[in-house]
């Protein structure tokens, strides 16, 4: 899944000041799983803006709608009204979300209330770690399962580098070593030999650093 | 104080994803009290509004608040906690608190239209089948052959038990309400039958078993030999009863007999025998019937059966042969003796009370038809009798039972009636209840003590008709009622709003929810305790509660701030308000106070909202209860910084005293 | 003779060599490198120069390698990972060697979020083995990266850093030995204090044949104080300084000569060990120790220059 967090409440306010009618658009897949943009949380947003709002009179209101993907047309359009008479529309989604409202409804002001962060596993409540950066040429089977261009802070792709510390990586110790997992892993495996063998260079042109991406499937066109 | 307002009339069941299941409370009691909105009540210091709930289906609430089998306690799950809730205790507390309030003894007056019914009998079915027919409009006329209403209400419980004021209270309610009660009428002798039938538009049978079976043995016709029923009668009447002696011999061992025993026990002053078929643990009375006369000083004898009363002309005493068995393997009443074990109890008057019948005689052979044993022909769904336009209820078909399923047979037979005279009722569904507790989730359960009704202390009480129980008192009321454990009443969940996140399979303390591979999820209402972490967390508002829903807590903040400009979200259970001057929103538990509803409270005016938690170190009402509260505060006090306010005007307050969890004194 | 430097030469000839740090100034003084190269010269065979070092921006370690040869001090130009994509990287090494640097020492390169521009995007599109193995292919093959032919290999010595200290132990060695079969010819260590446990690294490297393929410098350094050792204990990833270190530093009356002790004692137990082709000498802002240290642990460095 995707994950997303709210921008710091005054970044949010320093846009949505200028606006009269604002309307904060929740977005129930994604950001509603990782608990900073669903219905809920779109809602806590725009009772914050209006307490804060109220208190330095400023005019207009702040109302709240939920779709289920802002990153699906089909949703978006069942709230063409709202979007359209709003001054303002704060999506809560990640980046995608308000990149959607402005492509769809043009003219329109739409302005981001989150920051996408990840794409992420959910290790627990309130817990989601970092597994893919979509760098588009998958080699796990070779890493026991695990992704050390994701998880390893310098993308290793060889082994651990000399900060590996009791299973911690060097840049902070709430970060795995993903280079000690893999070890193990492979130990557990009995595929000890993959730690020997050289990896890469990696192939980087199937990323986001070899230009925008798209993906289009062959098959039934309606 | 502001007055907590938080629960109100329709604070039960929103329409999302409700199963319909009941609490087992509820579901076992035979009128369908909603019990568990009037123990909230009564949590909560509301004893009106608590009375009014029992009103709603209950027409003797002080009564059966008294005298009531109550199975509700049976089928309560704090059983299998600890020990069930007081409900019937809980009950009289109610009409207790109501009464001192001076409010909830005002009845309505329905209007009536021109049809009228005949009640023929004033007992808890006739009196319930009257005050429900009332309400849809029918005029309802009793007539009862005693010279006061009440049937065995008042001829056959005794004061200690039932006091007499109280019993004319629940029936001046009703008479209030328009029902007409004609005393002193005995139908067949003043009144024919079919005159009666000819008077009115329907005809209700509810005469009660008002006759007490004998004992074909030698000896009943010896002096000192008495029945219940008119023994009962004439004690209750306060008349003589110039055959009792002083070594009384009562024979039976059902709730009748220990009544005949205990009043046997104040009118002579002499010693009592219970004499009785079953062994100790088959007695048919209620063991709290039986630990109450023990402790008054009644001997009991079991596995013993009369074989003759030992006399001439004037009872000597029992002679008893012992009893093998006294049921058939089918579980049938087919008791086998040892004929050559035979031993005599001395005494000077025997009291029979093996059973009740009925008397039918006053039908005069124009009634409804009667089967070969005498007794009433009739239909069970119905309520009818072979003659149309005439019912029954009551223990005249159901067989002897408690007073509350004779009531819950006359508001059936009310309901019949209606459709029969057209009103637009129907019979309800009968609820489903939630099952057990699963045996992780009750230990999970904070243990807390079932307060016991104060009584008078046996040796003042056995001189006395006065009553015996005392009432729990406010403050025992309340904590008792706070021990309910919102049966049937968390969770309600909208498949159409689930966004299958798992969010409340991972927070819920007692695994209620559970996802099945396609993320379609069930929160088990059997484990659900309506703590509300789960409604706080869901990202979709897929989640409400049934106690409170989401708009029920906002309601009661809007009206929280009519009279103050503080909030308190506080524990609803007992003496627990950490800002006096705060307007009260009561919840459960503040684990269910979400970040939406903090901020709500802000927005609607509050310049401070308090929050009440309990002790790290105290789970509370709720396991883990109290990490959400706190958690919840420090977002909302973040919030707050966030938009300029004082995070300062989120305060957490330590709730110090729980008395509702407390061990009693 | 791969690349003809001291360094190759020295190692080559199976004399123990003395390797050196310098690390670049925070500015575009050429002064800083010579005078530092001159304290060093003579007492070392060639001397590292510091790639950026702990990811704080410095002057380009091409630029300061070259001004320490026109001094006369043979550099071992470190390149890290961190900073450049393969693109530049061969760029870089074909201009270092075309000014007559003949050592590249290849690093990963510590995470940018430890040094002063922590919002400054890590490159990292190779890492440090396939960093050699493109080194090596560039100078062997002679090819760059992507197959196209190199018209004039760039001819240097390609060294490595290992850390025996960090985790996890039993994958050091084999990372060592991935770095000897993608192409090095030498290594430095990471500082020595715990030399039980660099004993039984190199044992591991023997087993592996490391030590034949590649020849090793055990990394040295003089303690300063004893709040330097606890510093390095605690808050230093892939350190290991031992309680008894700490203790000779603690109770030490001129703590400095002591730490040089500490250095000198441990060459001196290194130096047995099957394997070890020289020292490392780590002395970054002390430059002035080098010398003592040298002439104390009785070391000959020079021997392939004279």
């Amino acid at each position: 899944m995707i994950t997303a967090e709210r921008k710091p409440f005054e970044q949010i306010r320093a846009v949505t000041d200028q606006f009269g009618k604002v309307l904060v658009v929740g977005c129930n897949t994604c950001v509603a799983v990782c608990l900073t943009g669903g219905e809920k949380e779109a809602e806590v947003l725009a009772s914050q803006l209006r307490i804060a709002r109220g208190q330095d009179g400023i005019a207009g209101s702040v109302e709240t709608v939920t779709v289920l993907r802002q990153c699906e047309n089909e949703y978006l359009d069942a709230i063409s009204e709202q979007v359209k008479a709003a001054d303002l529309v704060l999506s809560t989604a990640c980046s995608i979300g308000p990149q959607g409202i402005a492509e769809r409804f043009p003219g329109v002001r739409v302005a981001p209330a989150m920051n996408t962060n990840m794409m992420a596993v959910v290790k627990g409540h309130h817990h989601w770690a970092e597994y893919c950066v979509a760098c588009g040429d998958c080699g796990i089977f070779n890493t026991g399962g695990i992704c050390p261009i994701a998880r390893c802070a310098k993308t290793l792709i060889n082994g651990p580098c000399g900060g590996s510390q009791g299973g911690r990586c060097e840049i902070s110790p709430d970060v795995e070593c993903v280079w000690q997992l893999i070890h193990d892993q492979l130990v557990s495996l009995g595929l000890e030999e993959n730690l020997r063998k050289i990896s890469g260079p990696k192939k980087w042109s199937s990323a986001n650093t070899g230009g925008p991406r798209s993906m289009k499937k062959e098959g039934f066109k309606p | 104080m502001a007055q907590d307002q938080t629960i109100t009339r329709h604070f039960f069941r929103p329409g999302t994803g409700d199963d319909g299941l009941r609490p087992p409370c509820e579901v076992a009691c035979p009128i369908h009290t909603d019990a568990q909105r009037y123990i909230q009540l009564v949590a909560a210091g509301r004893y009106a509004d608590a009375l009014e709930v029992i009103r709603d289906t209950n027409a003797l609430p002080q009564s059966i608040g008294r005298i009531c089998a109550h199975p509700c306690e049976d089928a309560c799950r704090r059983g299998q906690v600890d020990e069930p809730i007081a409900i019937c205790n809980i009950k009289r507390e109610a009409s207790d608190g109501a009464k001192a309030e001076g409010r909830g003894y005002d009845p309505p007056r329905p209007q009536f239209g021109d049809r009228k019914v005949a009640i023929i009998g004033s007992g808890p079915s006739g009196l319930a089948a009257a005050h429900d027919l009332a309400l849809m409009g029918i005029r309802p006329v009793v007539y009862e052959r005693q010279p006061e209403a009440g049937g065995f209400l008042r001829t056959g419980i005794l004061n200690y038990r039932l006091p007499k004021d109280i019993l004319d209270e629940d029936i001046a309610y009703i008479t209030g309400m328009g029902v007409e009660i004609r005393t002193g009428v005995a139908i067949g002798e003043d009144v024919g039958f079919d005159e009666l039938a000819a008077e009115h538009d329907a005809v209700l049978i509810a005469v009660g078993l008002s006759e007490s079976r004998s004992l074909p043995v030698a000896g009943v016709d010896n002096r000192g030999v008495l029945l219940a029923v008119p023994f009962l009668e004439a004690v209750n009447a306060g008349r003589e009863v110039p055959e009792l002696g002083k070594e009384i011999i009562v024979i039976g061992g059902g709730n009748v007999a220990i009544d005949v025993a205990r009043s046997a026990r104040r009118v002579s002053g002499g010693d009592v025998t219970m004499v009785c078929l079953e062994a100790d643990h088959e007695m048919p009375a209620h063991d709290w019937e039986v630990r109450d006369a023990v402790a008054e000083g009644v001997k009991i004898v079991c596995s013993q059966g009369p074989n003759a009363i030992v006399g001439d002309g004037q009872v000597e005493g029992l002679e008893m042969k012992r009893c093998e068995s006294v049921f058939d393997e089918q579980g049938r009443f087919a008791p086998t003796f040892c004929e050559t074990e035979l031993s005599t109890l001395p005494g000077d008057t025997v009291i029979i009370s093996i059973g009740q019948m009925s008397d039918m005689s006053f039908l005069g052979g124009s009634g409804p038809e009667l089967d070969g044993r005498g007794i009433l022909v009739f239909d069970r769904e119905q309520c009818a009798t072979t003659r149309r336009g005439v019912f029954a209820s009551g223990e005249v078909v159901t067989g002897p039972g408690a007073a509350v399923s004779a009531m819950a047979s006359g508001k059936r037979a009310a309901i019949a009636i209606g459709k029969f005279l057209g009103v637009d009722v129907d019979f309800p569904a009968e609820p489903r209840a939630v099952n057990e507790l699963p045996g992780y989730v009750a230990g999970m359960i904070n243990k807390g003590a079932r307060r016991s009704v104060p009584a008078r202390p046996e040796d003042e009480r056995v001189r006395d008709f006065g009553e015996v129980e005392l009432g729990l008192g406010e403050v025992d009321g309340r904590c008792e009622a706070s021990r309910c454990l919102l049966c049937a009443a968390g969770a309600r969940y909208s498949e159409t709003r689930c966004i299958s996140c798992l969010t409340c399979v991972r927070v819920c303390p007692y695994a209620a929810p559970e996802a099945d591979g396609n993320g379609l999820l069930k929160i088990d209402p059997d484990k659900c305790q309506a703590c509300g972490i789960c409604f706080t967390q869901c990202p979709a508002k897929a989640i409400d509660l049934a106690v409170l829903s989401e708009d029920d807590i906002r309601a009661a903040v809007d009206a929280a701030l009519e009279g103050s400009g503080e909030v308190e979200f506080g524990c609803w259970y007992p003496q627990t308000r950490v800002a006096a001057e705060a307007g009260a929103v009561m919840l459960p538990c503040t684990a269910r106070l979400s970040l939406g509803l903090v901020l709500y409270a802000f927005e609607a005016g509050a310049g401070r909202v308090h929050v009440a938690v309990c002790s790290e170190d105290d789970n509370g009402r709720f396991v883990t209860g109290h990490r959400q509260t706190r958690a919840v505060v420090e977002e909302g006090r973040r919030a707050l910084q966030e938009i300029g306010l004082d995070p300062e005007a989120l305060v957490l307050t330590l709730v110090k005293e729980k008395k509702c969890l407390k061990p009693q004194q | 003779m791969k690349s003809g430097s001291i360094l190759e030469k020295t190692l080559e000839s199976g004399a123990f060599a003395v390797t050196g740090e310098l690390g670049p100034p925070k500015g575009a003084d050429a002064g800083v490198i010579t005078r530092k190269a001159n304290i060093l010269k003579g007492h070392v065979d060639a001397v590292n120069i510091t790639d950026n070092q702990t990811a704080i921006s410095r002057m380009a370690s091409m630029a300061a390698a070259k001004i320490a040869l026109d001094e006369g001090l043979e550099p071992i130009m470190q390149m890290t990972c961190r900073d450049r994509n393969r693109l530049a990287m061969q760029a870089d090494i074909l201009g270092a060697a075309a000014l007559g640097i003949r050592n590249l020492l290849c690093l990963t390169g510590d995470h940018q979020s430890f040094g002063n521009h922590p919002d400054a995007m890590g490159v990292f599109d190779l890492d440090s083995v396939t960093l050699i193995r493109m080194v090596k292919d560039m100078r062997d093959v002679p090819a760059f990266q992507c197959g196209e032919e190199i018209t004039k290999a760039p001819e240097l010595y390609i060294g490595a850093a290992a850390n025996p200290y960090a985790d996890p132990f039993p994958f050091r060695a084999i990372r060592l030995a991935k770095k000897v079969d993608a192409g090095i010819d030498f290594c430095q260590t990471q500082i020595i204090f715990n030399v039980d446990k660099f004993d039984q690294f190199m044992a591991q490297c023997r087993e592996l044949g490391v030590t034949e393929r590649c020849r090793i410098l055990a990394g040295v350094a003089p303690l300063k104080s004893a709040g330097m050792a606890k510093y390095m204990k605690n808050r230093v990833a892939g350190m290991d300084v031992p309680e008894e270190v700490i203790s000779r530093m603690e109770g030490a009356a001129d703590a400095q000569d002591e730490g040089i002790q500490v250095c000198v004692d441990v060459i001196d137990r290194v130096r047995e060990i099957e394997g070890v082709a020289g020292v490392h000498i780590m002395a970054v802002e002390w430059e002035e120790a080098v010398p003592e240290i040298v002439s104390r642990a009785g070391l000959r460095p020079g021997s392939a220059r004279s």
